[in-house]
């Protein structure tokens, strides 16, 4: 049986609150009666089992990378709430940050066989191939971003680079490999130095492009959920940044909703008791449930998506 | 030389639209535009933080500043109206409006440096003319004397108080007084810039100038911040060349070119002696 939703969180600048946001969505899912895995996938930087409260989680990743363990499904720890299973990564060795694409590859359709409602994939900090693919599968892409110009800028470094790698990636399906490969050189003989100026040229191009192009933003909606809010102000900032991601970059980035900043975020941490079991009243998490609402409702719209790089030579 | 380093900002540009108020806006309807503008543009570099170039957001900083400066000042507003009035009568081609445009008072100051310019060509045109050594300040002595400038009896004076707290009218009064001192100093003015020029060589704006020249128009911190709508605090931090007060070299600039338009400075020449300072600041 095939997953019904796979959602990635990523956003570039690491403490944003990744972790805090997978681990409770994936416990609020679970409560509203899905069937959820969550999947570490910080490699070499794995939280997510500390913000959950699972103590010494026996075995994850690494083990199925190498072999020990065969089948996912073994991989799967069970967590105090029902019906959430996590993937951890608090066991994996030195070599995991460096994934080799065999090895990638087999996790990624081991994953897409596991029986569940929802997967949510917790990312790590950055924009290494191994971060930015594991986004590109998701059907539902979502940034952590907090409203500080590090985070503004990683967020918008992170959206141009997987867009880019998505480009790169599946050119070859459509004839347009030594194209790609010139237009995402920093200076390209057409002259094209942004993703707004990029798309304009492949949609005016013609044929194969054209068709290329579009159904390449069809598949690329980044959202963005903004994290750390401390006033009024911040909130418009969410909504400044569609706007400039429009204005700057030609795409389209949907602000799901905002998460006031709470004390109550790292004392749970350090509780080690996740805030959706402890305080499922307290502001931060009536956020981050109107949020979940909305992702799922928007994924019920949004069909599976028959990702194309699963095709591609990924 | 000149440096324009001025937005595409012209008399012809609707400075109601660029505010976001309507014709008939009162005073407080418009510092409040003003500010909230100013706030947005804030939150908007943040929000672009990486994708939007410096020079966009300091061009709409000083286009909200020009603005409002235009628009705060009665005296200014009134003529702008005007102006405007004009244009859209002449556009629906009626022919009875023969009135000459209001001149704004910008346009009928040279910056000091060209009327120097003039007078020395004067001079030397001029067979009458006194002998080629003696220097420029007393050419210009000898022309303004000549000229009896009145001076008020008496400058108005406004007290120290807290931007919030001035009434209307006071506000009004302070954009009134500040024009009268800009025009009544300019003597003094030309003495200072000649004592400068002696001193140093060539006349170089850096905070230290400024201060003086403010000094000399008799503007204090408290009327030239309720003009520009800039704090005393970053206003005395130009003075003071204390960067670390600004959060970046962009809004640094952009209330120098305030401060320098207030006090009908030549904006693009002060923006350019500046430059080596902006250059090796320290930024908070």
């Amino acid at each position: 049986m095939r997953p019904k939703q796979i959602l990635a969180i990523g956003g570039g600048k690491g403490g944003v609150g990744k972790s805090f946001i997978s681990g409770n969505l994936g416990i609020l899912l679970a409560q509203s009666g899905y069937k959820v895995v969550l999947a570490d996938l910080d490699l070499g930087g794995a939280n997510l089992h500390t913000w959950l409260g699972v103590n010494s989680p026996d075995r994850g990743l690494s083990e199925f990378v190498g072999r020990e363990i065969d089948k996912i499904e073994q991989l799967l720890i069970p967590t105090q709430v029902k019906g959430l299973s996590l993937i951890s990564g608090a066991r994996d060795g030195v070599e995991i940050a460096n994934l080799k694409h065999t090895q990638k590859r087999r996790f990624l359709n081991a994953m897409k066989r596991l029986n569940a409602d929802y997967i949510v994939l917790d990312l790590g900090a950055g924009t290494a191939y191994n971060t930015i693919d594991f986004f590109l599968l998701a059907d539902t892409q979502l940034l952590v971003v907090i409203p500080e110009p590090t985070s503004i800028e990683n967020a918008y470094r992170f959206i141009k680079n997987s867009f880019y790698r998505q480009l790169r990636h599946n050119s070859a399906n459509f004839g347009l490999k030594p194209t790609m490969d010139q237009l995402l050189k920093v200076d390209n003989v057409y002259g094209v130095h942004t993703p707004k100026e990029l798309i304009a040229f492949l949609k005016q191009s013609g044929g194969s492009a054209t068709v290329f192009i579009e159904e390449q933003l069809q598949t690329f909606q980044p959202k963005m959920i903004l994290n750390q809010v401390r006033s009024e102000s911040d909130i418009r900032i969410g909504t400044a940044m569609e706007a400039a991601c429009m204005k700057y970059f030609g795409l389209t980035l949907k602000l799901m909703g905002c998460i006031d900043r709470d004390e109550e975020v790292w004392q749970s941490v350090l509780r080690r008791k996740p805030l959706s079991v402890e305080k499922p009243d307290g502001v931060p998490v009536q956020h981050l449930k109107k949020i979940c609402k909305e992702i799922v409702s928007e994924g019920s719209k949004w069909p599976e998506k028959t990702s194309l790089l699963s095709k591609s030579s990924l | 030389m000149i440096a324009h380093n001025v937005a595409n900002v012209s008399e012809d540009s609707d400075y109601y639209q660029i505010l976001g108020i309507p014709e008939n806006a009162s005073m407080d309807d418009i510092r409040e535009a003003y500010e909230k503008q100013l706030e947005s543009a804030h939150e908007e570099s943040l929000a672009a933080y990486s994708l939007c170039p410096e020079e966009e957001t300091e061009e709409r900083l000083l286009e909200l500043s020009l603005a409002y400066m235009k628009l705060a000042d009665p005296d200014a507003r009134l003529a702008y109206d005007q102006n405007r009035r004009i244009y859209a009568e002449s556009l629906v081609g009626n022919p009875q409006i023969q009135e000459e445009p209001v001149v704004s008072v910008e346009k009928e100051k040279d910056s000091w440096k060209s009327r120097i310019r003039k007078v020395i060509y004067l001079r030397s045109s001029n067979p009458d003319s006194e002998k080629t050594d003696q220097p420029v300040h007393t050419i210009l002595d000898n022309k303004f004397s000549k000229k009896e400038i009145k001076l008020p009896e008496s400058l108005p004076d406004n007290s120290p108080r807290e931007l919030d707290s001035k009434t209307l009218r006071d506000r009004q009064n302070v954009f009134r007084n500040l024009n009268q001192k800009n025009t009544s100093s300019q003597e003094r003015l030309d003495t200072f810039y000649t004592t400068l020029d002696s001193q140093n060589g060539k006349t170089s704006y850096n905070g230290l100038v400024l201060k003086q020249i403010r000094e000399i128009k008799s503007i204090s911190l408290e009327e030239l911040a309720t003009v520009t709508c800039v704090r005393q605090i970053y206003l005395s931090g130009i003075e003071n060349e204390d960067f670390s007060r600004f959060t970046s070299a962009v809004y640094f600039k952009g209330y120098l070119q305030c401060y320098a338009k207030a006090l009908e400075l030549p904006v693009g020449e002060v923006l350019n002696d500046f430059k080596p300072l902006i250059e090796n600041a320290q930024w908070s």
